[in-house]
């Protein structure tokens, strides 16, 4: 098997257990290396997006989210509570609807959020000289940790997380751990997204590729 | 317990592991089915009264915790129980605010019958539920001037800055 191409998207594996409990899981995945550009390409779509993205509209249609609505029902089937949104990012993106702009901060965020705002679509973004392909879908086993946290805090049995070979290095739903996520000083990104029931693949598929695109500059 | 007695137990302690097994996903499944049911009618429940007390009375359901996991079937039943509360509170939260509503409207007719008896009184409409930023208040018409002579009237601010 030849490894994907930078850019190119890839569908992880889904462990049968998930499958078989949840239904139409899939997961996409990408990398990409971040663009000199990206940072004031990143600036300008969040600005372009600020000027047609109908917020309030959509939080109140969406029970206070800015996600697909199939997603909060997911969070829902797993256990979190979708009043309360598991990522800092949608958090912070709701205050759009006080400040009037989707705020950029670095390439990885401002992609993120571009994402979030154009299609509804938790996009995670990953640094990655931590981690390394191919990735997966799965409950982690009782005891697990974080890979490269050796020391940190066991997971829960069954949670389910994004993983590579070396262990899991995100949650399906919410932030992935500090020393695995991509920040300002990413320049080989990882980028990942689960698809659940209810949302077209092509459409997480699709916006992990755009976002890939968009960071790459091309 | 006699021998035939004990067979059958060791017999159903055999089987009904495997027996529970799919039995329990198919249960899962069911209750899974109920609460996508659930969520949906809460979340057109929230559009249809959208206000910072309809989204509060909508959180902390019982059954959430701070990981995505597999549940067991306990649990997806206390999620389910933990929306059917959280529904039931979204809609007395609800019909509380449109009771409010109602009285707000009625102030409002009774404001423009008579101003002078309601003076510095003032609407949003927000509290009308209504769209929009306006303000209904009752103030002087030309001030000192007009609250020496009681001449009161309704005055409408002209929207959102």
């Amino acid at each position: 098997m030849t490894a994907p191409r930078e850019g190119e998207v890839v569908a992880g594996t889904v462990d049968p257990t998930v499958r078989a409990e949840l239904g139409e899981i899939e997961l996409w995945t990408a990398t990409a290396t971040v663009a000199p550009g990206a940072d004031a390409a990143g600036r300008e779509r969040l600005g372009r997006l600020s000027g047609t993205f109908r917020a309030a509209d959509r939080i109140r249609e969406r029970a206070g989210r800015l996600l697909d609505p199939a997603y909060l029902a997911f969070e829902r089937q797993v256990g979190l509570d979708p009043t309360q949104p598991p990522t800092a990012l949608e958090r912070d993106a709701r205050e759009v609807v006080v400040t009037g702009a989707l705020l950029p901060e670095h390439p990885c965020h401002d992609v993120r959020l571009a994402v979030l705002a154009e299609v509804g679509v938790p996009l995670g973004v990953l640094d990655g000289r931590r981690t390394r392909g191919p990735w997966s879908l799965r409950p982690a086993v009782a005891g697990e940790r974080w890979a490269h946290e050796g020391r940190g805090e066991a997971l829960p049995a069954g949670a389910l997380v994004v993983a590579d070979p070396d262990g899991p290095v995100a949650p399906a739903a919410g932030d992935p751990p500090a020393a695995l996520a991509a920040g300002r000083r990413t320049r080989e990104a990882v980028l990942y997204a689960v698809r659940v029931p209810g949302v077209a693949s092509w459409e997480v598929s699709e916006a992990v590729w755009r976002a890939a695109r968009y960071l790459s500059g091309t | 317990m006699t021998a035939i007695e004990e067979r059958a137990h060791r017999a159903a302690e055999l089987l009904l592991p495997a027996l529970d097994t799919p039995e329990t996903l198919a249960a899962r499944r069911g209750l899974r089915e109920q609460v996508t049911a659930l969520h949906e009618e809460l979340r057109q429940a929230l559009q249809a009264s959208w206000a910072p007390e309809t989204l509060a009375a909508a959180g902390g359901a019982a059954g959430t915790g701070d990981v995505a996991r597999l549940l067991d079937l306990g649990e997806l039943e206390t999620v389910r129980d933990g929306l059917l509360a959280s529904l039931g509170r979204v809609r007395e939260a609800a019909a509380r605010r449109a009771e409010a509503q109602e009285r707000a409207r009625a102030l409002l007719d009774a404001m423009y019958a008579d101003p002078a008896a309601h003076r510095g009184v003032r609407l949003t409409t927000d509290d009308l539920g209504l769209p929009g930023c306006c303000r209904w208040q009752v103030r002087p018409v030309l001030g000192v001037v007009g609250r020496l002579a009681g001449w009161w009237r309704v005055r409408v601010s002209s929207g959102c800055p």
